[in-house]
């Protein structure tokens, strides 16, 4: 039952994932402790938004005494980007059923898809049961190091800014393989442009979502225009 | 916020994010998509890890962009950029950008 979900090509696949989990995700449970979260708000909170910048957004924006609908407004501009991973994966995984799109969707996060986007790309061996692997060794590897970050607290020393680059080297590294060809490569630099451009105006990542929109329509309609 | 206000806040977390990641499984399904549409999906992935990667690194406008030599991820990607270029390999990417990000600390402390 469960071959094809945990094959050793999908750890392969899925490993920086864990890699850079587990000490973000004790950084985030060190941050809920300070808010005063006790294991199942923390478990509920990794359980059902299971986000990166959302979770740590929401805690610093409780912590702050905020009250409900601040938090939830922001984090729902924060996760908005998701619905554009979710567009490109839904293109892999027609023939998936309904249950496992609705289970698939909530484990769609920056670092899943973009392992998942790019495995689908590169491998045609790569099916719905791998990606769904990945999806879940990252959310249980989030849950746990939440947890465990939450129980550890301020008892071990975790150097924030280094892992985050960790996870940031992983992107360069990601954004790489769609190196393939010049107009790809300068689709990618004008988003990130335009992402710093739009940042003056556009709050909580709205400025990656409109930039990647933008970016990706010029490059569409430059290619159409020109014809290849 | 209360204990109970702090679930209800979760499900209420849970419900914003939810709705963006399952809409398009909901509402394309299997439908085969216009031209247009899926040459402009082709290009979203590069797009959203440049300015993905872009806002890491340099910071948001509203905060102050971090244009600096002092930058320590500007310093770090400059290795790791054409590092993951020539190797194209995650294990390779991640490794060096740790490496090169730990000498930036070391040396701008």
């Amino acid at each position: 039952m469960l071959k094809g979900y945990f094959e050793l090509k999908v750890f392969k696949a899925a490993w920086p994932i864990i890699f850079g989990y587990i000490p973000l995700g004790m950084a985030c449970g060190i941050l809920a402790q300070k808010v005063g979260f006790d294991w199942f708000q923390m478990l509920m909170m990794a359980v059902f938004l299971f986000a990166g910048s959302g979770q740590f957004i929401a805690l610093a924006m409780i912590g702050s005494g905020s009250t409900i609908m601040p938090v939830v407004l922001t984090v729902c501009i924060v996760n908005l980007r998701h619905l554009l991973y979710a567009l490109i994966l839904n293109q892999y995984l027609s023939k998936e059923s309904r249950l496992y799109k609705a289970f698939f969707a909530q484990e769609i996060v920056d670092e899943s898809f973009a392992v998942n986007q790019n495995q689908f790309a590169l491998d045609a061996e790569w099916n719905g049961k791998n990606a769904l692997g990945v999806n879940i060794i990252g959310h249980s590897s989030w849950i746990l190091a939440n947890l465990a970050g939450l129980y550890l607290g301020n008892s071990i020393y975790i150097d924030t800014a280094l892992v985050s680059y960790a996870l940031i080297a992983m992107f360069i590294g990601l954004w790489s393989f769609h190196f393939l060809n010049a107009r790809l490569v300068l689709t990618g630099i004008l988003g990130g442009f335009l992402a710093l451009l739009l940042s003056y105006w556009l709050t909580n990542m709205l400025n990656v979502v409109v930039a990647t929109v933008i970016a990706a329509a010029l490059a569409a309609f430059y290619e159409m225009r020109m014809g290849r | 916020m209360s204990y109970s206000d702090t679930l209800l806040c979760i499900f209420g977390l849970f419900v914003v994010s939810y709705i963006p990641r399952i809409l398009p499984f909901a509402l394309l399904g299997n439908r085969e998509l216009p031209r247009g549409f899926r040459l402009w999906l082709q290009y979203v992935p590069t797009a959203v890890f440049g300015a993905l990667i872009f806002t890491s690194i340099f910071g948001t406008g509203v905060d102050g962009f971090r244009f600096s030599w002092e930058n320590k991820e500007l310093l770090a990607s400059i290795i790791v950029l054409p590092v993951a270029a020539a190797t194209r390999s995650l294990p390779y990417s991640i490794i060096s950008g740790l490496l090169a990000y730990g000498a930036a600390q070391y040396m701008l402390g």
